[in-house]
């Protein structure tokens, strides 16, 4: 108990950065809520839920203005976007079943994702990474650009460390797939 | 950066300038009394920052503050007279999750457990069974060797710590009942509770036999 009021320290400049981030990325959290959501309202909500866990996780964000939190508030929006449609009115927003989760066991590091594509031509990889489906992608990002362990992607996006450790697998085979044996 | 983190900055730009195109020639949208007003809870939380408890330096007052909270908080648990409900409150870390089950309302010290027996399961045996006044336990055993444990206990003050690394562990609905599941080296544990009482069933045995042993127990609240 003693812990968690001592973890609880008021610092009034982070809500101003919050403030700024409010203003300078709603519009941007709405549109993309709403094309996955359809539905003005469920994209209120998405957003709503979107910057709490935003909140949770400020300490996270250094700069508001920069292209690497830009990308943080969309990967966030999209997948609370998309955890809605997944999970409808169940607002656990966790994996069904552990039997269901056969991942194996491998936590794939920056390291060891980099090595399976560094004969892969450049542009191809680039390509073929935003043709990859998004919370395959997210999670690959949050891992290699971020640098975020399994534990906290799993907590930003609300899913099972497992889960991470799948859609990161299934991201590394699909584009090791399509990539095939084109190296430069 | 490495290659892929380099390829990963790039699509992702090239993502976002098409966003923001599209956002830019999209109308804008008027957010809704409700969605400000629910936006409060986020601007709180991001009033606080979380630091680790090693990083911060206490202060007399800041104790002392607490103190009273606790004194306070303590004094309100005791007179409370509503039916007892538990919470838990989780949280992860790099290390591990911590667990703590709540009951809010009263138990007299004096109480003593009323015992929910599980059916056992199919190809199962009781090998041992074990009752106080404040827990109740069932151990269970099949001719492979494969086992399962049962415990009830008052939920008060119970707590667990599981290794965030290697243990998967999920909320999930059993039987129309919340249950928290972890799994780890082909060990299950699901955990529930009451009101009153946290059950805890684990084992090593098949997912489906511990699962059922949880409906028997859910179905006889």
């Amino acid at each position: 108990m003693l812990q968690i009021f001592l973890q609880l320290v008021d610092t009034p400049e982070e809500k101003t950065k919050f403030e700024e981030l409010y203003y300078q990325y709603k519009q941007l959290m709405f549109y993309v809520a709403k094309n996955i959501l359809r539905d003005d309202g469920l994209a209120e909500d998405a957003v709503n839920e979107a910057f709490l866990r935003i909140a949770k996780n400020f300490s996270k964000i250094n700069e508001v203005s920069c292209p690497q939190t830009k990308n943080f508030v969309v990967i966030i929006v999209r997948n609370v976007s998309l955890n809605m449609i997944k999970h409808g009115k169940d607002d656990l927003g966790y994996e069904d079943d552990a039997a269901s989760e056969t991942a194996d066991n491998t936590f794939y590091t920056t390291a060891s994702l980099d090595a399976a594509f560094e004969s892969a031509h450049y542009r191809t990889l680039v390509e073929e990474i935003g043709k990859l489906p998004e919370i395959y992608r997210d999670a690959m990002y949050l891992l290699c650009v971020g640098e975020y362990k399994y534990v906290e992607i799993a907590t930003m996006l609300d899913i099972t460390i497992t889960a991470v450790q799948k859609r990161i697998q299934r991201g590394r085979e699909i584009l090791i797939e399509r990539i095939g044996e084109q190296h430069e | 950066m490495s290659k892929l983190s380099d390829a990963f900055v790039d699509a992702y730009a090239g993502e976002m300038a098409d966003l923001d195109a599209r956002v830019s020639a999209a109308p804008k949208h008027t957010f809704s009394a409700g969605f400000e007003h629910k936006m409060k809870a986020a601007f709180k939380a991001a009033e606080h920052r979380y630091v680790r408890v090693s990083h911060f330096r206490i202060r007399r007052a800041v104790l002392i503050a607490i103190l009273i909270a606790l004194l306070v908080i303590s004094s309100l648990t005791a007179l409370a007279l509503m039916k007892p409900e538990l919470i838990y409150i989780i949280k992860k870390n790099s290390v591990a999750w911590d667990i703590h089950f709540k009951q809010e309302g009263a138990t007299k010290d004096t109480d003593k457990i009323e015992c929910v027996k599980p059916e056992t399961p199919k190809e199962f045996s009781i090998t041992n069974e074990q009752k106080t006044d404040e827990s109740y336990s069932i151990k269970y055993k099949n001719e492979e060797g494969k086992f399962i444990n049962y415990y009830q206990i008052f939920a008060e003050g119970t707590g667990y710590v599981i290794d965030a690394e290697k243990n998967n562990i999920h909320k999930t609905v059993i039987d129309g009942h919340k249950v928290l599941v972890s799994k780890k080296d082909g060990m299950y544990q699901i955990f529930f509770d009451d009101g009153v009482y946290l059950y805890d069933i684990n084992g090593n045995g098949d997912y489906d036999a511990i699962k059922n042993l949880a409906i028997s127990v859910i179905d006889k609240l």
